[in-house]
């Protein structure tokens, strides 16, 4: 299963903009110019999806999202994403997709207006409806043209309903929606950055190959760091003693519930220390960078995107290829989004994996490639300019009306 | 470095592990012809760490430059023209170009095709030979050649090494399956010190002598 793409548009300052999903693609622009929104997009939609309608309405009206750009201030919420998984035969490409209205004034407008889910059998055929909110309607199977009609409430995803339809020729296309999910890694180091030391002991445990890899991959960035691992350690025996020496009536047998009372620590060793220190001594860069990849490690092989802003911060410009490529290498049917300022971490990207905010000047956003017919355009450019790719791009971004101009003809407006 | 220089040899590595690779040979062949010193000797002036291999009767300069994340094969030949001509006028320079023709196909790279025709367009001068070590191969296929220094290196026993993809993942994969980690740049030395030059240099496609004649001819 992988993702191919990903459009969002109506949230906050973005247009519609469509990524078609590489392995690892990058967004650049200006600051301030819609990068996080679009991450911050996919994060509200698969959010929205997982809600119950009580959250869904009140989500329709977060002011965090709501678009204030004068020219997109009516414009719908819209979310849309394309999978492929070839294990589905007749219905194996999905492209699934809702629209709701954003809360007007008088706490009232917001609702789902539109919904639906096209299935195709290959790339070189066109979509097939099997869903048409806007008319109440579902489509059983490939086998049948009529459609059976489907009751919905403003706030309630046809999602929902479908998934409890027994008959349903397509259900595992609905699970496979349901079951898209999403990794966020903030710019700065926060609490959501840090390392779920369980999930990296219960690698440790049911995939002992791809924590080796993980393992690998860590001593291959960091030279200083020569072996890595996490342990589980429980309660001492002791500390039930203890419980029970202050609550007269505990027992341990008694609980219904016992709480976890195992904790789970990464240890590593440095060849510069003289023992053993915890994943929180690292430095606050290497802490960031050990996340990412743990993260990409742990959901390499799940329906699962992840998103990262500013990948390259804190990592030093001669790591940047080797954490590229060990991300490529590693992570499997997942899908990496990003966003970065740093031209040397482009430069190593192909053009198709990279879409550029377009310049405008009413403070919208959206994102494009360049032109495969002007590549080379683009390549040639830089090398007489003495520049990697990379470093051009970031030039031509440079908010002057002469590159604008160069970069608008390169994006073909 | 006081005195006359003859000749200069400069080389263009397309990355750390062919630097590496490439200063390895370099000191195989000194090893080869006793007649000349190689030393490096940091000039201030420059700012650089620079080869030298001298005779009594010829002193040569051999200077690096390693395509990086900031080195930029699009200022290399600015490079060779400002640190290498300017500085030593008149004297006959030969270039070796040590890349792979195929690494602008890799998913993670930073070349783009024809990149290496390009900087050789520019290199092109009556006084320049330029000299291609290249092939549609990795440096790691290199390695391969010397299966037997590979197993060596990793205490094993020797045997023949199962293809796993390109040349870096099968070395790897072969790393990998024998507890140990292939790295690549400076960190691969120690690696690259323990494998049989010689077997390369003779199994290779690659014209690997060229080397030897020209820093030690």
């Amino acid at each position: 299963m992988e993702v191919k793409s990903i459009t969002i548009g109506g949230f906050r300052n973005l247009e519609r903009t469509k990524i078609e999903v590489k392995a690892i693609t990058a967004l650049v622009s200006l600051n301030n110019y819609g990068k996080t929104n679009f991450l911050k997009g996919i994060e509200f939609a698969v959010a929205f999806i997982t809600k119950g309608e009580f959250e869904r309405e009140k989500m329709m009206g977060l002011i965090h999202s709501i678009p204030l750009n004068p020219s997109l201030s009516n414009e719908p919420f819209v979310f849309e994403i394309e999978f492929h998984e070839p294990k589905l035969k007749e219905y194996q490409f999905i492209r699934y997709g809702f629209s709701f209205k954003w809360k007007r004034n008088g706490d009232s407008g917001q609702r789902l207006v539109d919904e639906w889910l096209d299935l195709r059998e290959s790339e070189s055929t066109k979509y097939t409806s099997y869903l048409k909110r806007e008319e109440l309607k579902y489509r059983k199977s490939k086998s049948t043209t009529a459609f059976r009609n489907i009751i919905l409430n403003e706030y309630q995803l046809a999602l929902d309903n479908l998934s409890s339809i027994d008959d349903l020729d397509y259900l595992e296309v609905i699970k496979l929606i349901k079951r898209f999910s999403l990794s966020c890694m903030e710019n700065s180091y926060q609490e959501n950055n840090s390392v779920n030391s369980k999930m990296f002991y219960d690698l440790k445990k049911s995939d002992p190959n791809k924590f080796d890899l993980f393992r690998e991959a860590i001593l291959t960035i960091f030279d200083d760091i020569v072996d890595i691992d996490v342990v589980k350690t429980e309660f001492e025996p002791k500390s039930y003693k203890f419980y029970s020496s202050v609550v007269s009536d505990w027992k341990e047998q008694s609980v219904p519930f016992k709480l976890d009372n195992e904790s789970y620590k990464i240890f590593l060793i440095n060849k510069n220390i003289n023992q053993p220190i915890e994943f929180n001594m690292l430095s606050k860069g290497s802490r960031r960078l050990f996340s990412i990849l743990a993260t990409i490690f742990i959901n390499s092989s799940a329906n699962h995107l992840i998103v990262v802003e500013e990948l390259a911060s804190n990592i030093h410009p001669s790591l940047i290829k080797r954490v590229l490529q060990i991300i490529y290498e590693n992570i499997g049917e997942g899908k990496l989004i990003f966003t970065t300022y740093n031209p040397y971490l482009i430069q190593y990207l192909k053009l198709e994996n990279i879409y550029i905010g377009l310049p405008n000047n009413q403070g919208k956003a959206t994102f494009k490639n360049i032109l495969k017919s002007k590549e080379r355009t683009l390549i040639n450019s830089a090398k007489d300019n003495g520049l990697s790719v990379g470093e051009y791009l970031f030039d031509l971004m440079g908010n002057n009306s002469k590159t604008t101009f160069v970069l608008k003809s390169l994006m073909g407006i | 470095m006081e005195g006359h220089i003859d000749s200069g040899v400069a080389f263009i590595f397309e990355g750390e592990t062919e630097q590496v690779f490439y200063e390895a040979l370099f000191y195989y062949f000194n090893g080869k012809n006793r007649n000349y010193l190689l030393s490096q000797k940091f000039d201030e002036k420059i700012n650089e760490v620079i080869y030298y291999s001298q005779s009594s009767f010829r002193n040569i300069i051999i200077r690096t430059k390693t395509i990086g994340t900031i080195t930029q094969i699009a200022n290399t030949a600015q490079w060779f023209k400002n640190s290498c001509i300017k500085q030593y006028e008149n004297i006959k320079w030969t270039i070796f170009l040590c890349y792979d023709t195929d690494s602008y196909k890799e998913d993670i790279t930073m070349f783009y095709e024809d990149d290496w025709k390009n900087l050789r367009r520019k290199l092109r001068s009556p006084y320049i030979e330029v000299i291609d070590l290249a092939a549609s191969s990795m440096i790691e296929d290199l390695f391969l050649l010397d299966y037997a220094g590979i197993c060596n290196y990793l205490k094993i026993e020797t045997q023949l090494i199962p293809k796993a993809g390109n040349g870096k993942q099968t070395l790897k994969n072969f790393f990998r399956r024998n507890g140990k980690i292939y790295h690549e740049g400076e960190r691969s030395s120690d690696f690259i010190l323990s494998l049989n030059l010689e077997t390369i240099i003779n199994k290779s496609n690659l014209n690997l002598q060229s080397i030897g004649k020209n820093l030690f001819p």
